[in-house]
């Protein structure tokens, strides 16, 4: 069927990107219960029977790869669910509740509320009172656009524990999805004054504030993941973006030292070697009066890029026409 | 045909990148870009204000009647035949919004066409230009996936 989260799905599927694959709903929260719930496995399985057969364990090891990895792979986590692991899941051994948790959040995002259902009450099982768990349950009802009671199980897990980070961001996922952007952000810069250090959380407010047009305070944002991460190539980059997007000379040029930076990190970059090329146009441009030698070596600049843009075009295209050899040799 | 691209729609580099190409590639082929076309990440999202930005705007100077159509993600009645898209045309540099948008398709039966692609889930093989930029060997011009699409009208 062709349900509207399964549309929502398809759009998103679109709209989700390869170096920006951080989902606000998938964060990885590595909390305390995550270890009780190992630890409590790890004794689970050497009770079990030791030798048992693992009949999915090729279909494990992909559900592995996609957490590692933050994949958004929500049909094909579902998809395996329903041919191997919904069976059998005694047989999961010490994986059993991350399988459960990653399977919970997929069938929520494919809009398959009665597996997520499933999921929870296995979980429930053997975790009666956890807040984690109570998260998902949330997340169903958000899914069913039930925003009050989604909000009501969530408003009860901060009373018991102020400091459950994942119950506050869902919440500011929820306002996010009803549209309220201001809200949001209050809520974000909220958030942030406590756990100053949650990288994910201050992209987040970056992105907001961009689609919102406030690229100052986006710019503020991402300066902040700079100090975090200060060899992430894409953050100099985005930073770089944001600058271009204001516009005026001197961002401009602030633009253009960030593309250069972010092409330092990483050659192979190529929305940086774009980047220059465009800022430096844009700087020969909007100054008439430049003097001569600044402007032969922008007009330098620019001459560089461009040949290094086709380069990489024609290593990429080299590179195609390699693979196609080589596919045609192994018929 | 379609050029889609997906990541920070609201930064303008890399979109003045990929309108030069777009631009290029269509002149080359005798083609105009005629129009802009979203899907806002956001279901409850289909607002004209907030879709028609500074591409819209730019495209609306190079084509003077150009379309700006917003897939209306709360309109989900696809199966019956109703159509979730919101149409409006450029009037003198502004965008103005088709009240019953009637549009007519070349072929029978579009409706059919999509669901066959999405049981294929031919999404899967979409490149935007983002996918482009990241690897430069994949085809942003899709045209296998346009041959699909063709072949299935």
């Amino acid at each position: 069927m062709f349900s509207r989260n399964e549309h929502s799905s398809v759009i998103r599927a679109l709209a989700s990107s390869v170096h920006q694959t951080k989902m606000f709903a998938t964060f990885a929260v590595r909390d305390t219960e995550q270890v009780r719930l190992e630890m409590d496995d790890r004794q689970r399985h050497k009770a079990q029977n030791i030798y048992c057969t693992k009949p999915t364990s090729k279909d494990l090891e992909q559900l592995k790869r996609y957490r590692d990895n933050n994949d958004r792979r929500s049909r094909e986590v579902v998809q395996i669910w329903e041919d191997t692991i919904s069976s059998s899941i005694e047989n999961l051994g010490k994986e059993k509740h991350i399988v459960l948790e990653q399977v919970c959040i997929a069938a929520v995002d494919t809009f398959r509320l009665n597996i997520a259902q499933r999921c929870i009450q296995e979980l429930y099982k053997d975790f009666p009172n956890s807040s984690r768990v109570k998260i998902l349950e949330s997340m169903v009802y958000e899914a069913d656009e039930n925003y009050n009671k989604a909000l009501h199980v969530l408003n009860d897990i901060i009373k018991q524990d102020c400091t459950n980070s994942a119950a506050k961001k869902r919440k500011i996922a929820i306002l996010k999805a009803l549209e309220l952007n201001t809200e949001a952000v209050k809520e974000l810069t909220e958030y942030l004054k406590t756990f100053m250090a949650d990288v994910e959380a201050w992209q987040e407010l970056s992105e907001i504030y961009i689609n919102e047009h406030d690229y100052g305070k986006a710019a503020f944002c991402v300066e902040e993941l700079i100090l975090h991460n200060p060899h992430n190539h894409l953050l100099h980059q985005r930073f770089a973006d944001i600058k271009y997007t204001q516009g005026g000379i001197e961002n401009l040029e602030i633009a253009r030292t960030y593309y250069y930076q972010a092409i330092k990190l990483n050659p192979k970059n190529i929305r940086a070697l774009y980047g220059i090329y465009l800022t430096t146009t844009a700087v020969l441009n909007s100054q008439k009066n430049l003097p001569q030698k600044k402007k032969d070596s922008a007009l330098k600049v620019v001459d560089w890029t461009l040949k290094q843009i086709k380069k990489k075009y024609s290593d990429a295209e080299a590179l195609e026409d390699i693979q196609e050899c080589l596919a045609a040799l192994e018929i | 045909m379609l050029f889609p691209f997906h990541i920070s729609i609201n930064l303008t580099p890399m979109a003045e990148i990929a309108l030069m190409k777009v631009d290029k590639y269509a002149s080359q082929r005798g083609l105009t870009i005629a129009g802009y076309y979203v899907a806002p990440d956001n279901l409850k999202d289909s607002s004209f204000e907030k879709a028609n930005h500074r591409i819209a705007d730019k495209i609306a100077s190079n084509c003077s009647s150009s379309y700006l159509i917003i897939v209306n993600s709360t309109n989900t009645s696809i199966h019956t035949g109703k159509i979730a898209l919101k149409i409006a045309q450029s009037v003198d540099g502004n965008y103005r919004p088709y009240e019953n948008p009637n549009i007519m398709f070349g072929s029978e039966d579009p409706v059919n066409a999509c669901i066959s692609l999405l049981e294929n889930a031919a999404f899967n093989n979409l490149i935007d230009f983002d996918n482009h930029l990241d690897n430069l060997a994949l085809d942003w011009s899709n045209r296998n996936l346009n041959k699909e699409i063709e072949s299935l009208l």
